[in-house]
């Protein structure tokens, strides 16, 4: 189940970064990276979790330029966060509709935090159980990381 | 025969991305109206005058289903087209928003082609030349 979960997670990332962000993400084992900035979303329904994508910096700025078809000199701290929180919420969204698209999840709004601020807001998870999931493109790093539980689990 | 374009999402640049494939894909845009949610909508349709509204579900404040409803229920407002965007895509979310009387329904992450179709289905255009389908589609 969890090696399906890891499969789905890989698979609804890649295709998000794919399409809206024209990076195309491969994914890698884990190695010990600092990373920039982190995206969380959680959502409710038939099971329950969040997402917390951690990103490295030239990652997000390539986000920026593709999607917003920018120069880099034009990209601003706002536009690095409001792409780094619809990287979340689609990543969510396109996982969860992967999973069932029968059943209804709630999707909470995605936040944002540079890395050093992301743990004292809670955007950071850390469950023995999360699925983790490493990528990389053009020498840039995404960790992305699902506390998923389901429905009645204790 | 050109068009005036109401968006609607809490997202900057989710707003801009789909500015630029509306503007991207063939079709003559006099205004692009944007809002971050659906009482700021409500605002523009108040004042200016919208072909069609492509909204987002997931907003602050007042989502795109509270929109869609208000939107359905004016006398004025009804007939504007409206298209959901949006990441919840379950089959009931979709049929909700059909049953409130969106006119197409877009799952994110899409690509620039899945909206110039949705867009060309529900304005219905392409006869007299306004959509130029596939002649100058520019780089998305």
């Amino acid at each position: 189940m969890k090696e399906n979960i890891r499969q789905t997670v890989t698979k609804a990332t890649f295709e998000v970064f794919e399409k809206m962000f024209f990076v195309f993400l491969e994914p890698v084992e884990d190695t010990p990276f600092k990373y920039d900035s982190v995206s969380y979303i959680d959502f409710g329904g038939r099971a329950s979790g969040g997402f917390s994508l951690m990103m490295s910096r030239g990652l997000t700025a390539m986000m920026a330029e593709n999607m917003l078809g920018c120069e880099p000199s034009e990209i601003t701290e706002q536009m690095i966060e409001d792409c780094s929180k619809e990287a979340a919420n689609m990543v969510c969204g396109n996982f969860l509709r992967k999973i069932s698209e029968q059943d209804v999840f709630n999707l909470n709004l995605p936040q944002y935090a540079p890395m050093d601020q992301a743990a004292g807001k809670g955007l950071i998870l850390s469950g023995p159980d999360d699925v983790v999931v490493h990528f990389e493109s053009e020498d840039e790093h995404l960790q992305v990381r699902l506390a998923w539980k389901e429905a009645g689990e204790a | 025969m050109s068009f005036n374009v109401l968006i609607v999402d809490d997202s900057n640049a989710m707003r801009s991305v789909v500015r630029k494939v509306i503007q991207l894909s063939g079709f003559r845009m006099d205004n692009c109206y944007e809002a971050g949610n659906g009482k700021q909508a409500l605002e523009v349709l108040s004042s200016e005058w919208v072909d069609v509204i492509l909204s987002d579900i997931h907003m602050p404040e007042m989502d795109g289903f509270a929109l869609l409803k208000e939107v359905h229920q004016h006398d004025v407002f009804k007939n504007i087209p409206v298209i959901m965007i949006s990441t919840e895509g379950s089959m009931e979310r979709v049929n909700e928003a059909y049953t409130l009387g969106a006119k197409g329904f877009i799952k994110k992450p899409f690509l620039p082609e899945e909206l110039k179709r949705i867009l060309h289905e529900v304005i219905g255009v392409g006869d007299e030349g306004e959509y130029q389908a596939d002649s100058d589609e520019g780089d998305f």
